[in-house]
């Protein structure tokens, strides 16, 4: 018959093994809380690494906007330059047309005439002075945007990519961007540069047409009194040639000829923009229509450090992908689309899900981890 | 006859056969499955599950609340409003860290007032955004968050920074405008035809 000595000790098997068990899950709790800590953090650097390279690269768009817009705002310069010229021109001629009747009025006739002669004179040759030595300088600072775009353009990639590595850097998450990821990163941001492409000339003509302001294009005026027509008109404006600007003025008066009357040009003027060093209209350019992917994913890997009070032993690397893209966002006009003739690219994340590049990049089992 | 406070051999031997029968294979079965149990909580797999399902401590779900905001409006705000940005006027190193892209951006956007406002943001759970232990920061440490898009006043500005236009002294430039003549010539509506 057993005692109750005996019995006693029953209890205590059971509480030892209840007691391994509880603190095995205690421990598995801790080492939990940690994980999750650590997920939360490599996703947080997952998400800076995708914004930062996409920065980068929204940020080169923005550059070769305001590029393009410098390029254009040159070449509207020097058309606009090149028709005062050819004003200027015509005005001088007009005035020594007057001189000779001014001549006739007694006294001061002939000093009015110095003054107009000398006055008209004076104007054009500022024109051409200031002409001269501007439209040169804007072909320069023309080619020297246009290669600092190169240099812009071919460092993109590889820009992106450093951006990328930094965030995970400072974001200290002991993450690392999953190689094949970098790798498409590289090859994302190449094909955003290589989808920028030199715009046709017609729309160059366009673009240029647009930016120049109006008297540039059309400088018309007709003499009138009251509502009374009189038979003399000036015509003028600027035409847009592949590598050149042609201004002209011109003063017509309708005159009887052969039984008709006629309009006969009585003073012309022209202006070419090459005689003053303008080489060519600047090349600007804009995303093709297939348009690059502007998505982008990253995945980061994080070989987890041991904790300090969990259980002892190896712990499987911990993973987060992010999604990200470029877009294009004119404040007040959403409308407007996609180009890099204004700086309003901006970045922003998105589900993983959305970016179709990821389900080729991203590993099955990732894949399936992932819930947006 | 049974005295009370003694068992029989007979309820003893069913005592033990309980014990054999039940308890101890359900000890064994939670013994072994202790390290399936270890494997499966230290999975990432389990992580995500448990951050979808928000099961998490206090602070930890304060993180994911943040960080789920984060995916539909960015953590890191890449475009600023005009409230929450100052404008410096100096020169600084812009763009891609190690890239100088002063030439189009002479001008650096601050996003000190954001980072403050961004820290001082109260969660559901209690606490400031400042409060909350090692996160990483996620504003203004690469300086690659600034000017990304600009704000179309500011457009002209920029523009004038790296134009001929903008190069020319003011008196010229007041004469050309008197004549006529834009010396910074710009008109933001005119883009190129869509795929062209």
């Amino acid at each position: 018959m057993p005692s109750d000595t005996g019995q006693r000790g029953q209890i205590l098997v059971l509480a030892a093994a209840f007691l391994l068990l509880g603190t095995t899950m205690l421990f598995s709790l801790f080492n939990l809380s940690l994980t999750v800590r650590d997920k939360v953090r490599l996703q947080m650097a997952a998400d800076m690494a995708v914004l930062s390279a996409l920065n980068v690269q929204a940020n080169g768009l923005n550059s070769v906007a305001m590029g393009n817009r410098a390029i254009l705002a040159h070449d509207a310069i020097s058309a606009q330059l090149n028709a005062l010229v050819s004003q200027a021109s015509f005005y001088r001629k007009l005035m020594d047309r007057f001189r000779r009747l001014v001549r006739l009025i007694p006294t001061f006739g002939t000093i009015l005439s110095q003054v107009m002669s000398v006055g008209g004179k004076t104007l054009e040759r500022l024109a051409r002075g200031i002409t001269g030595y501007l439209i040169p300088a804007g072909q320069a600072l023309n080619s020297l945007l246009i290669r600092e775009r190169g240099l812009l353009l071919a460092t993109l990639p590889i820009q992106s990519l450093r951006a990328a590595r930094k965030a995970v850097e400072l974001s200290s998450s002991g993450g690392r961007i999953w190689l094949p990821t970098q790798a498409s990163l590289l090859r994302q941001a190449r094909s955003v540069v290589r989808s920028l492409l030199p715009l046709k000339d017609i729309e160059v003509k366009r673009l240029i047409r647009g930016t120049v302001n109006p008297r540039t294009m059309r400088r018309n005026w007709d003499m009138r009194l009251g509502k009374l027509s009189l038979p003399l008109r000036k015509r003028g404006g600027t035409t847009i040639h592949p590598s050149d600007f042609r201004a002209h003025d011109v003063l017509r008066m309708k005159v009887l000829r052969r039984f008709r009357w006629r309009w006969r040009t009585v003073l012309s003027a022209e202006s070419r923009a090459s005689k003053f060093g303008y080489r060519s209209h600047g090349r600007i350019l804009d995303m093709s229509s297939e348009g690059p992917p502007l998505s982008l994913t990253l995945v980061l890997k994080s070989a987890r450090p041991e904790p300090s009070g969990g259980i002892p032993g190896p712990l499987p690397a911990i993973t987060a992908a992010s999604s990200g893209e470029i877009f294009y966002h004119r404040p007040g006009r959403p409308e407007e689309h996609p180009n890099t003739l204004n700086p309003f690219w901006r970045t922003r994340l998105i589900p993983v899900s959305d970016d179709p590049m990821a389900m080729r990049v991203l590993p099955r089992p990732l894949l399936k981890e992932i819930r947006h | 006859m049974n005295r009370p406070g003694i068992k029989c051999g007979g309820c003893q031997a069913g005592q033990g056969l309980v014990e054999f029968l039940v308890i101890l294979p359900v000890i064994l079965v939670l013994l072994a499955s202790v390290p399936t149990l270890l494997s499966l909580s230290i999975r990432p797999l389990w992580v995500d599950e448990l951050l979808y399902a928000r099961l998490l401590t206090d602070v930890e779900s304060r993180v994911f609340d943040e960080l789920s905001r984060g995916h539909s409006d960015s953590l890191l705000p890449a475009y600023f409003s005009r409230e929450d940005v100052q404008v410096r006027l100096s020169r600084q190193r812009n763009g891609a860290p190690g890239f100088s892209l002063h030439r189009f951006h002479p001008r650096v956007i601050s996003t000190i007032e954001a980072e403050a406002r961004s820290e001082a943001i109260v969660h559901p759970g209690g606490g400031k955004m400042a409060d909350l232990p090692d996160l990483p920061a996620f504003t203004g440490k690469l300086g690659l968050l600034n000017l990304v898009g600009f704000r179309p006043a500011a457009i002209r500005d920029e523009l004038r920074a790296v134009t001929l236009g903008g190069r020319i002294p003011s008196t010229l430039r007041a004469q050309l405008r008197m004549l006529g003549l834009e010396p910074v010539p710009l008109n933001l509506d005119v883009v190129p035809e869509q795929g062209g």
